[in-house]
């Protein structure tokens, strides 16, 4: 009798090595509970983000292969046609070369002209908060209104630079008219609308500098403000700046509305860049398989900058 | 070396008075801390021997040559940070070698590739290596030269700071809180080391806190400061012993001084909570004059034989180890008095049970209603007049 009741009743030590494999069982089944929870909640971001970037993203370069035109019901597959295309493309290889010139010129300027901004502002004294509005006012402002203005100040017929330029003995000289300026001009104005952006990246990296440090730097012999830019603010600055550089290359790669408004590619394609042969090719000509080819070139250079500040600036400016 | 004479210093900010007419006169080599609560002006009157703040009115002097219009950087003085800053770009090496590398190189020297190609690069650079080795073994960080600050420990920053400050032989070493981003453990043992490196370098050091502990451990002589003006300066134990006054006698120690109100009631004699103690004054106290007696916890002890002493209850007990404190309510009084007693001394007291409190008169302070010290004894008095 008493046998009988014993034997089905595992001993403590079967319990004790039964016990956690139940609950390596719960456990497993837990995991399994919130790894499907994690997957619902990725999934409706991971969705959008297929359907409006890396979908379109890849239909583009679909696209490019073939010589498919906005309207048409049919299309052919053409392989590098278009590619081939483009490399022969006088108007392309301007445009390229144009954004080039463009964004060399404008990304250091406002760059630079953006820290100088933040450096003399941060210096100065009760006008400081009027100066910071002033030169994010562009910024804020819509671009394509802001480019109808600037198209009324430059007029060479009733324009300010009509009643300013003569005095410096340009009289009747065509800034957005000129084979020779139109670009430049572009760039100013490129330069006007970006500066007051990077100026305020750049107070708030000042602001982030320990004042400590100047104290420290003007006490181990840096005299001078340009000693102490060089010892402290220029490296203490470096991931602001590497973050600036490449917001501002890639914005000034999609420089269109100035062009739009105010050149139209014009003069004689002086200031054709990409984004706007990709417009006129898109949506003028309707050669959509061909803008699609200049999109991807495009889409190839933002890359570009992307990957130098992941691998190789980001690891060169972090300190902490 | 150098001694630093600082003659009527103020400083205004705005409206606000941060330091008024202060002077201090600190020996060469000597080790000076200026010691108050937060917001006393002790950093700001750093700062301006530093040369980082300008004053409205005084003078600076270090090494007998009026500073008030020098840089910073030609004054020959260092400074240690309380956030150290050390330039987190550079490695250990290159921070330590920067005053060197400032004072020494020309900017021409100091271009990254120019620099290279000018004729006494190599001499420069390695007069300017070994000094950096040199410090930093003395230190004993000689291990970390190639990190960056943010890949060390709290206390090997604070030792590149004192490196940073020592490199270049300075005269006065001005350090200012650089113990306190330190935890508790750490703190004691960099208290040591900084007051040994002093012990080395023979240098004059002034040392700001708001951490008596540190104050009394490491200096030669204390600065005590309140609302921008000077208290008293003296060597630690005697700011302790023979406060000037009130504020003084509260701000040192830790429990602060207990403090028990009291009448004089005749010559010789005060009367305080029911209690009459026999006291020696100075002729000139009035009698019925109000007083406040200090009487130090360590001095406070409990008795149990009949003569005079203060009867209380205890309220509440804390037991630390090598002592406990006693916390009672004498009678008559509204705030209790701590007594710190060593734990081989007594059986530890029962809270709620009435106990006697006594202390050597020889040790209680008397402070007169404005907080001036009543010195009891001719012969400290005539001490006090000379400090």
């Amino acid at each position: 009798m008493l046998k009988s009741i014993s034997s089905p009743m595992p001993s403590p030590i079967e319990l004790s090595t039964r016990l956690p494999s139940r609950q390596a069982l719960r456990q497993v089944g837990l995991q399994t509970i919130q790894q499907r929870v994690a997957f619902a909640l990725v999934t409706p971001a991971t969705l959008l983000i297929l359907i409006l970037l890396i979908g379109p993203i890849l239909i583009v370069v679909g696209l490019s292969f073939t010589d498919w035109q906005f309207g048409n019901p049919a299309m052919n597959f053409i392989g590098m046609d278009n590619y081939a295309q483009l490399t022969q493309d006088e108007v392309f290889r301007t445009s390229f070369l144009n954004t080039c010139v463009y964004s060399l010129v404008e990304v250091p300027l406002s760059i630079l002209l953006g820290l100088l901004a933040a450096i003399l502002i941060e210096m100065g004294g009760s006008l400081k908060k009027f100066y910071r509005a002033a030169y994010f006012l562009p910024v804020m402002s819509c671009t394509v209104a802001m480019a109808i203005t600037w198209q009324f100040m430059l007029h060479p017929g009733i324009g300010l630079a009509a009643i300013v330029l003569p005095f410096f003995g340009l009289e009747g000289f065509e800034l957005l008219q000129g084979q020779n300026t139109a670009l430049f001009t572009l760039c100013g104005i490129g330069i006007w609308q970006n500066l007051g952006f990077n100026m305020v990246l750049f107070m708030a990296g000042l602001a982030g500098i320990p004042g400590e440090l100047y104290e420290a730097a003007e006490l181990d012999g840096a005299a001078n403000g340009w000693d102490r830019f060089r010892l402290v603010t220029w490296p203490l600055l470096s991931p602001v700046t590497l973050f600036v550089t490449v917001i501002t290359a890639i914005r000034s790669f999609q420089v269109f509305d100035t062009v739009h408004v105010l050149t139209g590619g014009g003069p004689n394609n002086a200031t054709e860049v990409l984004i706007y042969t990709m417009y006129t090719e898109a949506f003028v000509f309707f050669r959509t398989g061909y803008a699609a080819a200049i999109t991807v070139v495009f889409l190839a250079c933002v890359f570009l900058f992307t990957f130098i500040k992941l691998y190789f600036l980001e690891k060169q400016v972090h300190y902490k | 070396m150098a001694q630093v004479k600082i003659n009527n210093l103020t400083k205004k900010f705005d409206n606000l008075m941060v330091l008024k007419q202060i002077s201090l006169h600190v020996q060469n080599g000597e080790f000076l801390t200026l010691l108050g609560p937060s917001g006393c002006g002790k950093s700001t009157l750093l700062r301006i021997i530093a040369g980082l703040e300008d004053a409205c009115k005084g003078e600076v002097h270090i090494a007998d040559r009026c500073v008030n219009k020098v840089a910073p950087k030609d004054r020959d003085i260092a400074m240690v940070f309380q956030s150290y800053a050390l330039y987190p770009h550079l490695s250990v090496f290159d921070n330590i070698a920067m005053p060197l590398k400032m004072r020494f190189l020309t900017s021409l020297d100091r271009m990254p590739v120019l620099g290279r190609m000018l004729p006494k690069y190599r001499q420069n650079k390695n007069h300017i290596r070994l000094k950096v080795l040199e410090v930093a073994s003395l230190l004993d960080i000689g291990h970390l030269l190639e990190r960056k600050p943010s890949q060390i420990s709290g206390g090997q920053r604070q030792r590149v700071a004192l490196g940073r400050a020592m490199v270049r032989n300075p005269k006065v070493f001005l350090m200012d809180e650089p113990l306190s981003n330190l935890d508790a453990k750490l703190r004691v043992h960099m208290r040591t080391e900084i007051a040994g490196l002093h012990r080395k370098l023979k240098s004059t050091f002034i040392y700001v806190t708001h951490d008596q502990a540190e104050a009394m451990t490491m200096s030669d002589r204390i600065a005590l400061m309140m609302d921008g003006e000077l208290l008293q300066v003296g060597p630690p134990k005697e700011v302790y012993d023979n406060p000037r006054n009130l504020k003084v006698a509260e701000f040192l120690g830790n429990p602060k001084i207990n403090l028990i109100p009291g009448t004089i009631w005749k010559e010789g004699i005060i009367e305080s909570c029911g209690t009459r103690l026999p006291i020696s004054l100075p002729p000139g106290e009035n009698n019925c004059d109000q007083v406040q007696i200090g009487v130090r916890p360590e001095v406070l002890q409990v008795v149990k034989d009949g003569g005079p002493a203060w009867k209380g209850r205890v309220v509440h007990l804390e037991h630390l180890g090598a002592y406990f404190l006693v916390h009672t309510l004498i009678d008559g009084m509204k705030h209790s008095v701590i007594s710190r007693i060593a734990t081989t001394q007594m059986a530890l007291p029962e809270t709620g049970s009435r106990i006697r409190l006594r202390a050597v008169t020889d040790n209680i302070l008397l402070f007169g209603q404005d907080g001036k010290r009543i010195v009891m004894h001719p012969a400290i008095q005539e001490e006090a007049v000379n400090a």
